[in-house]
């Protein structure tokens, strides 16, 4: 275990109040076979899963934390399993909010696991650091070399429709993947202390506070290497691309979170329409 | 997490003890020097297109662009690799350069570390032949991992015994120097403004090399997501000189 939350500067002074009970929330959810079924449904408070079906039958997961946010000490796990051609797209109800801290990390863990050419779109929507917030996410993906993961992850540092100025705040970000039992990509995104600095500098964030990570991992992710280096030439912030054997990784900056919305969503449909070779609509939700 | 930055030992001088038998000095200044042949001169860790961008135009703005890479970003991560794999055998060794040798954001990051890392043993193991070194190799060969240039060095500093403290030192240096003489090409800069940088970031590698001897893997973590962007758009840039 590690911990998001900075030394650096002087805390939120603890208070000597009793400890508050901390959400210790989970939600998992397992689909099979071609036609999807539901093979494994486990919601522990205050985390739900919501299964609306789109049409043509597909299966879109809507993992809910009814808290609204989290804060101090907060865990929240969510397990999504997906095996023999079961085709997924899994996202979250609504932004997940990582309220100020008085000490302690915000923990957030995500388990994705793919097996027999499964397809998984994992989409959440944004987390939204509040200042004093402290985070700590991983996301830990497991697949086998005929599944295909979409996956990724946005952050927007502070509220910005409010012009939320993050003084103090810190997030750890860790992703892993395994494909057939071995390690194939690490990422670790670490920001802490003062966001409001650090975040101009040219060769951290140059001046973004909002962000994104996204990568698909498949046997054939090199081939839409130049046609998403393509799409992201279209976006207002700043987009790359780049591959590693089986994976593509894309990164995306963004002045703030409208922008980084529709640079992602513009990105999205028509590379999810290439992938999986038919036309994908966004997340319903993510509309609302 | 064992913060650098925590409390007052800022502000303190801290002295490191530094116990380097003069071979292993040698070694140090032939291995991490520039002229070394593992190709460091055609790898610019995304700089060249940071230069491109107008990121990097001046020696000012080289040095903020290189100190926040290495006290947040990827110098950072360099510093805690090699300074946990300089004390790592066996298992924990093979899981150091396993999270290393994947930790990439771009094709080209990745290609710059695992071929030096590469041509760095190569001839390391050719010009000074040593058992230990070729253990932890085959160590590693086993289990099918290619060492990154933090590995290999780290693992070459530690079979020949060599003091940590200096060769995390040298190594950081080395690191920041490279990507100096760099931008030194790419802006273009004076070399006098090339050593005027390197001078300036000389706190900063002093407090990376500080951080990183007392970090494990749990504290590794990059905040340099224009480092990695910068080395995605190098991959199209029209124009190169530099293989990253």
């Amino acid at each position: 275990m590690y911990a998001a939350t900075s030394r650096s500067k002087t805390p939120i002074p603890q208070q000597p109040v009793q400890r508050l009970q901390r959400l210790q929330g989970a939600a998992r959810v397992g689909f099979a076979g071609r036609e999807t079924r539901l093979t494994a449904l486990y919601q522990a408070s205050p985390c739900r899963v919501l299964l609306p079906r789109r049409p043509e039958g597909r299966v879109e997961a809507v993992l809910l934390n009814t808290a609204g946010g989290i804060t101090d000490g907060d865990r929240l796990k969510y397990t999504i399993t997906v095996d023999g051609g079961a085709q997924v797209t899994a996202t979250t109800q609504a932004a997940e909010k990582v309220y100020r801290s008085r000490g302690a990390d915000s923990h957030v863990h995500c388990h994705l696991m793919l097996s027999d050419g499964a397809v998984l779109d994992w989409l959440p929507q944004e987390t939204i650091l509040f200042d004093g917030g402290a985070l700590a996410r991983q996301t830990h993906m497991e697949m086998d070399s005929g599944s295909r993961l979409l996956a990724m992850d946005w952050l927007l540092l502070g509220r910005l429709a409010s012009g939320e100025r993050l003084n103090h705040a810190a997030v750890r970000d860790r992703w892993r993947l395994r494909r057939d039992g071995r390690l194939i990509w690490a990422d670790d995104f670490r920001l802490h202390g003062d966001i409001e600095g650090l975040r101009r500098r040219p060769s951290l964030l140059a001046g973004a506070r909002a962000l994104a990570t996204l990568i698909y991992a498949a046997s054939d992710a090199g081939d839409h290497l130049a046609a998403a280096k393509r799409l992201l030439q279209n976006a207002l912030g700043r987009a790359g691309a780049s591959e590693r054997p089986g994976l593509l990784i894309c990164r995306f900056l963004a002045p703030d979170g409208l922008t980084l919305r529709r640079d992602v969503e513009a990105f999205l449909l028509p590379f999810r329409a290439a992938i999986h070779g038919r036309p994908s609509p966004l997340p319903r939700v993510w509309a609302c | 997490m064992k913060s650098p930055t925590a409390g007052p030992a800022t502000n303190i001088t801290t002295t490191t003890n530094m116990n380097i038998r003069p071979k292993h000095l040698l070694r140090l200044q032939s291995w991490l020097s520039p002229a070394f042949p593992i190709g460091a001169f055609s790898y610019s860790h995304g700089l060249e297109y940071a230069v491109e961008a107008g990121l990097v135009h001046d020696r000012d703005s080289l040095t903020d662009w290189l100190a926040a890479d290495l006290r947040h970003g990827s110098g950072r991560c360099e510093g805690i690799f090699f300074a946990t794999a300089l004390k790592a055998e066996n298992e924990t060794l093979l899981e150091i350069a396993e999270l290393a040798a994947v930790s990439f954001a771009s094709q080209e990051l990745a290609r710059e570390s695992l071929s030096q890392g590469e041509a760095f043993l190569l001839t390391v193991t050719r010009a000074w032949p040593n058992d230990a070194l070729q253990a932890r190799q085959a160590l590693l060969r086993r289990a099918g991992i290619t060492p990154t240039l933090a590995i290999a060095t780290a693992m070459a500093c530690a079979a020949h015994g060599i003091d940590p403290a200096s060769a995390l030192h040298l190594y950081l240096q080395s690191w920041s120097a490279n990507l100096i003489n760099a931008a030194v090409r790419l802006v273009p800069l004076g070399q006098t403004d090339g050593q005027l940088a390197q001078a300036a970031l000389e706190s900063t590698v002093l407090a990376i090399a500080r951080e990183a001897a007392a970090a494990s893997l749990e504290d590794l973590g990059s905040a340099a997501l224009m480092v990695d962007w910068a080395s995605m758009q190098h991959e199209n840039q029209y124009t190169r000189l530099f293989r990253s």
